[in-house]
């Protein structure tokens, strides 16, 4: 296992090696450059050109791509022309705030969707578990902007009991944030808990009609048992690697519940640096979206195969 | 006929028919008129602006039903393509076909269409281009699965016993068992375009003002939910319905392909 | 304590309606009618039957667990005294292993994946290591080297012996097998039945094994009870039953099974041989195959996946014979069909037509003409028949012929011609415009072959085709080939793994093993004398199985 994770890890450095080289081009050939975009209207070929030569934008690509490089070994990102601070500057607080309202939609989502899901496999067909099947496939498929703005209509207008817009600054202490997290938290962990749910569900309902489960119950194994040694390590690799996927989801994917709430994380900053085509932002916003997208493939690949002797034993050979 | 096929057949009819029923200006503003509550002149109020909220509702799925049906078609044609080619040659080029996939599906799609909204241009046109290419590769993998599935089996062999040409096979043999799966997968993709889409509007990147869609209306109504919540609450249900419709269609179809 | 170990008093058994309806039965179905049986305890009862007989439902009835949309409708079972579906749950699991155990079939993965081979014997004995290793040493396996395996590190073989062994872990008063030996090679099937005879002597258990095979029934039980749609056709004696059975079904099926030495199908065989010119339609000279087990990233091959599935065989096909080839599994023999009508490609030594067209020729390169000679009938129709397709689509070649490579080549076929075709393999003509998924298996098959003879081919590659098939309808599906042999004087090469059913049909056998030619020999030389001691005991362990 740990010759694999090795390996594993490896190739995921390789991987975030190439693509943020193909992100950096990427970013590159998009049309405009930081100047033309702080620039504006008011742009003229000598104002341009005072400057990207002010900000070493008249280097070549490659030279640039080295010293960008370089500067990412260093922990330096780069800087915003349009916002007049390092990348740094503007990511870390947000990072923060963002680290924090997934890991509260997280709490609230992930265990609860796994027991539930299990919970409505086993009572397939009563009509409570149909009722939340049907309530789980419209919070799935509802755009988040829809959900977001019902709960606060519901829970900041007409039931004042949570703050609806965030309105303390980015860099505020976690604490003045923490009431601004309920509302996007608990609209993300719905959008969340509801894939995860019926992943976990239609996986164990598949495991369940296999024969191996049918075998230990004629054994006279205690259910409980049969359920927890028998069906449910057979049947956990899918809702994990829908848990790996919703959980990068939460730290990459949250722009427009961050914009309705007006919550200070990545999303709302990323929204904006697009619109106003702050490239060196951008970059840095795609970059750490590949960082998560890795290490959630990479820890979703790991779990699955400690549960599973087949690939266990590959390894070890 | 079922629940999901009314409701979409309904929003179809009431997309088309919005431009010759007899509504009121969608742009139209009143400025002696904000905000109003429901009235005989104006049956669901006004916006911020003063605007018809029915006509908006009702022209509202214009732009994004429209750009949702049609990338969705473009997606599916792709998608198909590519699923059914990687199966049929196999080897590293399928291989090969499917790693790109997998890294356009891990993509945000959201991320993607911002940027190329903001850097490129919001015509319909680009938009509509770069939704079928990021909606492609779902389709081309569940074809794929499928496709693959199915020329695993022995009747693929008894066929090129026979001399079915590639074509025959892709057509006469595997077409006609996975149509199900794709046609339910197409119809799953439309939503997420849809949705998609609307998302870009309501973060301001798609539709421009004073066009009505819905995902645009409901950013506009959102500051004003205290004083009258229908600017907000019918977009949201127009588009709710609509998804849910979709979304009963297509339960329905895949129950009822099931053996 | 009670001598009757296991009863069932009018018991019936019904699809619930919901399921019905889904399935659009009209009137509620039975899977079981109004069964009456009495096991006295320690006897052997075996319970043969075809599929959809409710073989297998019935054997569930006493762990009072019949499965998903079915319902006791009428009457009782009785488990040593108790009703299993009256229980409340945990008072029924406390009789489950401890008075009735169950055996459920290997091939279907009845060994949970994730969990050791020890860790099955340990949820139901405890920590008793000892107990465990005596358990496996009884069923003949090797305790201390398997204990630590998964169920992908054990053959069909062991998993089966294992499952056994779990079965009698807590000395069950009643042991339950369901099919304890399909899907395993003739050897090991004699070898678990023989263990199964053993214990049961020992343990003295009462004893009910469910299969579809008249054989194994034969092996292991005194008593056989003859199922046939949901009803008990025949009770009797197992001695009683072979000399002299009551119900006709009964004797079809005997006369159905085919035994050694003794041809049931074609008595006018004789005929057939004469024909036989030793002219050979196809030469394979020390043909190699060599097959890879798995797909490879990005074509990267990994020599230790790929098997030699054909070595260095020499063998040659006459004009006019039927060949039959037997072997085990992994013995190589549907490979070589795949190779000879070129779906696989070669890998060393030659492969001829008798014209001397090289049949290492993929079978998109070939022409036309070649095409047509060779036709091959897959082992299951499920599999071979496009579900989506109408029989009249799969039997005729010149279907939307403007996809295949035929284009003009051959004449659009007349109903007349496919409605002939459907008479040959023993069909209707009305079934033209039938969907190939509403058939039985057996029409299914003869509609594989009126495919195959639908191009007028000279060679017809069988492979295994009555295996998935009951054995009543194997033997009509055997009649139906004879037929076609004798009337069209079509060559065939029959392929299976059951040397009785190819010693019925074939004029020919050879025997594979591992890829190898073992010998080939005429088919009456073969039985009487045979040359190699493994076809001796291929042949031995036949007459073992079906008679006595």
């Amino acid at each position: 296992m740990t010759a694999y994770l090795l390996r594993r890890l490896a190739i995921s450095l390789g991987v975030f090696t190439v693509m943020s080289v193909l992100v950096f081009l990427g970013v590159e050939a998009l049309p405009g450059d930081a100047c033309t975009a702080l620039l504006g209207r008011s742009a003229t070929a000598t104002k341009l050109a005072q400057c990207r030569g002010a900000n070493g934008l008249n280097a070549s690509v490659s030279h640039r791509l080295i010293d960008w490089a370089s500067g990412l070994l260093r922990g330096d990102l780069g800087f915003s022309i349009k916002r007049g601070k390092s990348v740094v500057d503007i990511v870390l607080p947000r990072l923060r705030n963002s680290l924090a309202l997934a890991t509260v939609a997280s709490l609230m989502a992930f265990p609860l969707a796994i027991v539930v899901g299990v919970w409505s496999a086993r009572r397939k067909g009563t009509r409570v578990a149909r009722a939340v099947d049907t309530v789980s496939l419209v919070l799935m498929t509802m755009p988040e902007f829809v959900t977001a703005s019902v709960l606060w209509l519901l829970f900041a207008v007409w039931l004042p009991l949570l703050p609806g817009v965030t309105m303390v600054s980015s860099n505020a202490s976690l604490l003045e944030i923490l009431p601004n997290i309920w509302l996007p938290a608990i609209t993300l962990a719905l959008v969340v808990f509801a894939h995860v749910m019926r992943s976990m569900r239609a996986s164990f309902l598949v495991t369940e009609e296999r024969p191996f489960v049918e075998a230990a119950r004629a054994r006279g194994i205690a259910e409980r048992v049969v359920v927890r040694r028998h069906i449910l390590p057979a049947a956990l690799p899918a809702p994990i690697n829908v848990i790996a996927v919703t959980a990068a989801w939460l730290l990459t994917g949250t722009f427009v519940v961050e914009v309705v709430f007006n919550f200070p994380g990545l999303g709302r900053i990323a929204v904006d640096a697009i619109s106003d085509r702050d490239t060196a932002l951008i970059l840095a916003l795609t970059l750490f979206g590949l960082v998560v997208f890795i290490a959630s493939s990479f820890v979703s690949d790991a779990v699955t195969r400690a549960l599973d002797p087949r690939m266990r034993a590959q390894v070890a050979s | 006929m079922s629940a999901g096929a009314v409701i979409v057949g309904g929003h179809l009819l009431l997309a088309l028919a919005a431009s010759v029923l007899p509504l009121q200006s969608v742009v139209a503003q009143d400025s002696n008129a904000i905000l109003q509550g429901a009235s005989g002149a104006h049956w669901l109020g006004t916006d911020s602006l003063g605007r018809d909220v029915l006509s908006r509702t009702l022209h509202g799925g214009q732009p994004s039903i429209g750009v949702a049906l049609v990338a969705v078609l473009l997606a599916a044609v792709l998608g198909f393509g590519l699923g059914t080619f990687a199966a049929l040659v196999g080897g590293w080029l399928d291989d090969a076909i499917m790693r790109v996939v997998d890294v356009l599906l891990a993509m945000p799609s959201l991320l993607v269409l911002m940027l190329v909204a903001s850097f490129i241009g919001r015509e319909p046109v680009v938009l509509v281009a770069t939704l079928a290419l990021m909606y492609a590769p779902p389709i081309a993998r569940v074809v794929r699965g499928a496709s693959g599935n199915v020329l695993t089996r022995d009747f693929i062999l008894a066929a090129r016993l026979r001399g079915a040409s590639r074509r025959a096979i892709v057509v006469g043999e595997v077409l006609p068992n996975i149509a199900e799966v794709f046609i339910t997968e197409v119809a799953m993709q439309f939503t997420w375009i849809l949705l998609a889409f609307s998302s870009l509007s309501f973060l301001g990147l798609g539709t421009s003002p004073p066009t009505a869609e819905w995902g645009l209306m409901i950013s506009d109504a959102r500051g004003f939910i205290t004083v009258s919540p229908l600017p907000l609450l019918a977009p949201v249900a127009m588009l709710a319905s609509l998804v849910l419709g979709v979304n009963a269609l297509v339960d329905r179809r895949a129950q009822a392909a099931l053996p | 304590m009670t001598d009757i170990a296991l009863q069932l008093d009018r018991f019936s058994v019904g699809v619930s309606p919901f399921d019905a309806a889904h399935l659009g039965a009209v009137e509620p179905q039975l899977i079981l009618r109004d069964l009456s049986l009495v096991v006295p305890a320690g006897t052997r009862l075996g319970i043969v039957g075809e599929s959809g007989s409710g073989k297998s439902t019935l054997l569930r009835a006493w762990i009072g667990a019949i499965g998903h949309g079915l319902f006791v409708s009428n009457g009782t079972a009785l488990t040593a005294g108790h009703n299993l579906f009256s229980l409340a749950d945990d008072d029924r699991r406390q009789l489950l292993g401890s008075t009735v155990a169950m055996v459920p079939q290997s091939v279907a993965m009845s060994l949970t994946p994730h969990l050791s081979v020890a860790q099955h014997f340990a949820e139901v004995l405890g920590q008793d290591t000892d107990r465990t290793s005596q358990l496996l040493d009884e069923v003949g396996l090797n305790g201390a080297q398997l204990r630590r395996r998964f169920a992908h590190e054990l053959s069909g073989g062991q998993q089966q012996r294992v499952l056994i062994a779990l079965g009698l872990a807590r000395d069950p008063h009643i042991v339950l097998l369901d099919e304890p030996t399909s899907a395993l090679d003739v050897g090991v099937v004699h070898d678990i039945l023989t263990m199964i005879a053993e214990a049961q002597h020992r343990r003295g258990f009462t004893l009910v094994c469910v299969s579809h095979d008249l054989s194994v029934i034969d092996r292991v039980a005194d008593r056989v009870v003859v199922m046939q749609r949901g009803e008990i056709v025949e009770d009797a004696s197992r001695e009683q039953m072979n000399r002299r059975p009551s119900h006709s079904y009964t004797a079809e099926l005997l006369a159905a099974a085919p035994t050694l030495g003794i041809r049931h199908v074609g008595a006018d065989r004789g005929t057939a041989i004469d024909r036989v010119v030793p002219a050979p339609i196809v030469r394979a000279e020390a043909l190699s195959v060599v097959r890879s087990s798995s797909r490879h990233r990005l074509g990267r091959a990994n020599a230790a996946s790929a098997t030699t599935a054909v070595d260095t065989l020499t063998l040659e096909v006459f004009s006019g014979e039927i060949l039959g080839v037997i072997g085990e599994s992994g013995s190589g023999k549907s490979t070589l069909l795949k190779t000879i009508c070129g779906l696989l490609p070669p890998t060393g030594g030659t492969v001829q037509w008798a014209d001397g067209f090289d049949l290492a020729t993929p079978v998109e390169r070939r022409p036309i003409d070649m095409l047509r000679r060779i036709q091959m009938v897959f082992q299951n129709p499920d599999d071979s028949l496009n579900p989506a397709h109408s029989v009249r689509r799969l039997i005729d070649p010149t279907a939307r012929r403007s996809w295949s490579r035929f284009g003009g080549g051959l004449k659009a076929a007349h109903d007349e011609t496919l409605r002939e075709l459907l008479n040959t393999v023993g069909l209707a003509p009305e079934m033209l415009e039938r969907r190939g998924a509403k058939l039985s298996g057996g029409e299914k098959q003869r509609v594989a072959i009126a495919r195959a003879l639908a191009m007028k081919p000279e060679l017809l590659l069988l492979d295994e085709v009555t295996s998935a098939l009951d054995v009543t309808v194997q033997a009509g599906v055997l009649a139906t080939l004879l037929d076609i042999h004798r009337r069209l004087a079509t060559t065939m090469v029959f392929v299976s793994h059951d040397i009785a059913v190819v010693a019925s049909i074939a004029d020919r056998i050879a025997v594979l093993r591992n890829g190898r030619l073992v010998e080939v020999d005429v088919t009456n030389e073969m039985l009487s004398r045979p040359r190699d001691p493994y076809t001796a005991r291929l042949i031995e362990l036949a007459r073992r199985t079906t008679a006595d």
